[in-house]
């Protein structure tokens, strides 16, 4: 049923509620009312009757006319109102105590006749008493009655505020319930969409206005969920086009690499061929024998190219080992310790206080071990030349964001002028005098990190010292999105 | 969260392009030290003046001949690995399979002589041009030649054979002397050999038995081929 | 034979040598090994063939092929090239050279090109 007939057969039941209840209160209140004008008859009935006997007092004491006339008087009023409330006496009296005053009226009447007869006088008096004591009785009994009925319309009238208050209370609920709590839940779910969950479907049952407000929601939900997961295969497919392009780049730009790697080394080669073939030539066609000088400069020449070569294979071999990365599952705290056993003898040399914070719950990473020992082993070297003797290296490890983990190595050493640390991880670069360090130290560990997907950074202040800091991802394919 | 086949394949590329120029170079080194014999020894003979008479000088030629062959096979090898790197220009192209394989089974050639085991090639002469990943065809085929490396611990050799059809190549890639038994450790081909014969359009099949590998690839390139697919790679 | 060739590469080492080995054979050789110094070297001398290394640094290689068949087309032109393959051909053809050879050349072979395109030269000069 439609939430709106439910109101108005809410507010129609209250209604009729108030209806009937004035109805009802009208009622009582006529009730009330006829009682009333009983009970005023039966006060007058009385009244009269004392009048009538005052009369007759009067009238035995000095006998005149007036008091006669008087007692009849009222008399013929109190026979009137006997008369008018017939009905009711006989329901509150019975049928012979009527009949008995309507006698006894009679009677009185009659005697009142012939009061002047001997003997007269004392029947009255008694019939008298009788007709009092009737009337009083019928007064009392009509005070009685109509504080009967008070009390039962003060009684009704509670039953009717506690029956409107159960009945009202009961609707009201059922109208909350009704209406209020679906709106409610619909409210919390509301919310949790907000927040980004999505909940099963509760069954849609009922026909009203909520049911098919439900049902929108329902259908929003699912529309909403469906938008959202589109959206999120659509940023996944995204991140894995992005990821495919910079692999394909990468691949590029190896092949770039061994191309260019080939025809380095091919011309050299062809130098060599020119000038064997020119040794063949002048042992062929020379007349001349005495071609010492000659070939040994030949062959000297032969020799360089031959080392060109060499030199360019020995890059691209350091270049390939590189390209080998052999993945494993590893903790970078336990490399770090490594790395310190390996320099255990240089920092004891130099008594550098090692200060280690390495965070017990950091996630395995999964990378090349190998590689990764050497960007640390290089960093931590280069900290403890830094440093002077007794001074300090401090190594923390720590998550972030559950994504990757994070290495600082601080030093106390000089520390690193702003214009050279932009050139640090330049390859060739180096502050070392000539001939000690060949400058690649760090280019080579910014290119393993950056190349197994990490990140360094340097920070330093001079007469401070140094941080170094290297990112490595958790799962290897996600900060590679360079 | 283990890494699907679609994550963990460029690494394994760059893994195998890395191999094949540490193969490269160790055998370009080979032929420089001989190379670099031979030049010393052309210098001592010149040294010691033993260039005169017919006799020495016919010996030197033969030592410069020598040293012409060196130069000849490193030149052929830096033109197969120059072949070999181009085919990473572009993800796809049109390429011709024997020359895929002959680079590949030239640049690797010293992998399979340190285990006794030869490569040959039996190529169907008039195999027509194929548009695809030439780069990934030879990843897969290391790879399955890595296998049945694996299986020919007592040498032999592998064939690489090729033929086509109407509108397909076939390549067929045989492990030939005593294999081992396939096992756990050993197998045929594996997961990501399916994935990349998939992204290829093609197919993969082993001969029960014995060490045949087959691949099919179709002339034409399927249009959803190499299309990276999410349904198809999240069967995880 | 007498045919001026002109060889343009910047491997120095590679062109004398080359050239003494062409000149022991019979051929008028010079070496060239700065780009720039090309155009002039023809301009003053024209040669009957150029081996020309379209490898050099700044891509000056097709520069002065190009330039060359717009001056003097009489001029052969014979590319040596590091690795053939089939871009390179087709580049070859597109910019009109006479024939290509790879490195290290083979001397024969290289004698055997230079002959036609001398004669070609010599045709197209009539």
């Amino acid at each position: 049923m439609k939430i709106r007939d439910k109101l108005f057969l809410a507010f129609g039941f209250y209604i009729f509620l108030a209806v009937v209840l004035g109805f009802l209160a009208y009622k009582e209140l006529q009730a009330i009312a006829t009682r009333l004008v009983l009970v005023e008859t039966a006060n007058d009935i009385s009244n009269n009757f004392l009048e009538v006997r005052r009369h007759e007092k009067n009238f035995l004491l000095f006998r005149d006319k007036d008091s006669l006339q008087e007692l009849k008087k009222n008399l013929e009023k109190f026979k009137n109102n006997i008369n008018a409330i017939g009905l009711e006496i006989v329901k509150e009296m019975g049928d012979d105590d009527y009949r008995m005053i309507k006698e006894a009226i009679i009677g009185y009447e009659y005697l009142t006749d012939r009061i002047n007869e001997s003997g007269s006088i004392d029947n009255m008096r008694s019939m008298a008493r009788v007709i009092q004591s009737f009337a009083e009785n019928l007064s009392k009994k009509e005070m009685e009655k109509i504080s009967a009925l008070l009390t039962n319309s003060r009684l009704l009238f509670l039953y009717a505020i506690f029956i409107i208050l159960i009945v009202g209370g009961i609707i009201n609920m059922k109208l909350a319930v009704g209406i209020a709590r679906p709106l409610r839940l619909l409210e919390k779910r509301t919310r949790e969409i907000a927040a980004g969950s999505f909940t099963e479907h509760v069954e849609v049952k009922g026909k009203d206005e909520l049911t098919s407000l439900e049902v929108a929601f329902n259908e929003m939900e699912d529309r909403l969920r469906d938008a959202m997961q589109s959206l999120e295969l659509a940023v996944k497919r995204l991140h894995q086009k992005q990821a495919q392009l910079v692999e394909t780049e990468k691949l590029a730009t190896m092949g770039k690499f061994a191309a260019g790697v080939a025809h380095e080394i091919n011309n050299p080669l062809a130098i060599i061929n020119e000038k064997a073939g020119l040794m063949k030539d002048i042992l062929d066609m020379s007349e001349d024998s005495n071609y010492k000088e000659k070939f040994l400069g030949i062959i000297h020449s032969m020799l360089d190219n031959v080392n060109r070569c060499r030199t360019i294979t020995h890059r691209i071999l350091g270049f390939s080992r590189r390209m080998d990365i052999t993945s494993s599952s590893f903790s970078l705290n336990e490399t770090i310790n490594e790395v310190l056993e390996f320099l255990e003898r240089d920092i004891e040399y130099k008594n550098i206080h090692m200060g280690l914070q390495l965070a017990p719950d950091i996630p395995e990473i999964r990378s090349d071990k190998g590689q990764i020992q050497q960007v640390f082993l290089n960093i931590v070297k280069n900290a403890i030349d830094a440093v002077e003797a007794g001074g300090a290296i401090d190594i923390s490890t720590t998550v972030k964001a559950e994504q990757a983990v994070v290495v600082s190595i601080k030093d106390n050493g000089p520390g690193i002028p702003e214009d050279v640390i932009k050139q640090i991880f330049e390859p060739f670069f180096t502050t070392k005098a000539k001939g000690k360090g060949t400058g690649l130290g760090l280019s080579i560990t910014y290119g393993i990190t950056r190349n197994l997907g990490g990140n360094i950074f340097v920070k330093s202040e001079v007469g401070k010292g140094t941080t170094f800091i290297v990112e490595m991802p958790v799962n290897s394919n996600t900060l590679a999105g360079e | 969260m283990e890494p699907n086949d679609e994550e963990t394949l460029p690494a394994l590329h760059l893994n195998f392009i890395g191999k094949t120029l540490s193969v490269f170079t160790h055998e370009v080194k080979n032929h420089l030290a001989i190379l670099r014999e031979s030049v010393g020894l052309i210098g001592d003979l010149a040294e010691m003046g033993k260039l005169s008479s017919k006799a020495e000088i016919a010996d030197s030629l033969q030592v410069i001949q020598a040293i012409d062959n060196q130069i000849g096979k490193t030149s052929w090898l830096c033109t197969q690995l120059n072949r070999f790197a181009h085919r990473m220009d572009k993800p796809f192209s049109t390429f011709n399979v024997n020359e895929a394989l002959e680079e590949l089974s030239e640049l690797l050639h010293r992998l399979a002589n340190q285990k006794r085991i030869a490569f040959q090639k039996d190529f169907d002469k008039d195999i027509p041009p194929v548009y695809g990943s030439p780069a990934q065809l030879e990843l897969l085929v290391f790879r399955i030649i890595d296998q049945h490396m694996l299986r020919l611990p007592g040498g032999g050799a592998i064939v690489f054979k090729t033929g086509h059809t109407k509108d397909s190549i076939k390549i067929n890639i045989i492990a030939e002397g005593n294999l081992l038994e396939y096992n756990e450790e050993v197998i045929s081909h594996d997961d990501i050999c399916e994935h990349i014969v998939r992204r290829l359009g093609g197919d993969i099949s082993t001969a029960a038995g014995d060490g045949k590998v087959s691949i099919t690839i179709p002339l034409s390139f399927p249009e959803s081929g190499g299309e990276f697919d999410l349904k198809k790679t999240k069967s995880s | 034979m007498g045919t001026k060739v002109l060889i343009v590469d910047d491997e120095v080492e590679f062109a004398t040598t080359l050239c003494e080995r062409l000149g022991l054979r019979g051929y008028e050789t010079r070496a060239i090994c700065v780009a720039q110094d090309a155009l002039p070297a023809v301009k003053s001398d024209p040669p009957d063939v150029i081996l020309l290394d379209l490898k050099m640094p700044g891509k000056n290689g097709i520069e002065i092929l190009m330039t060359v068949k717009n001056f003097a087309p009489e001029i052969e032109v014979i590319l040596l090239t590091g690795h053939m393959s089939l871009d390179n051909k087709l580049e070859g053809i597109k910019l009109d050279a006479f024939d290509c050879i790879l490195k290290p050349v083979d001397i024969k072979e290289l004698t055997g090109k230079i002959d036609k395109a001398a004669e070609k030269s010599k045709l197209n000069r009539e």
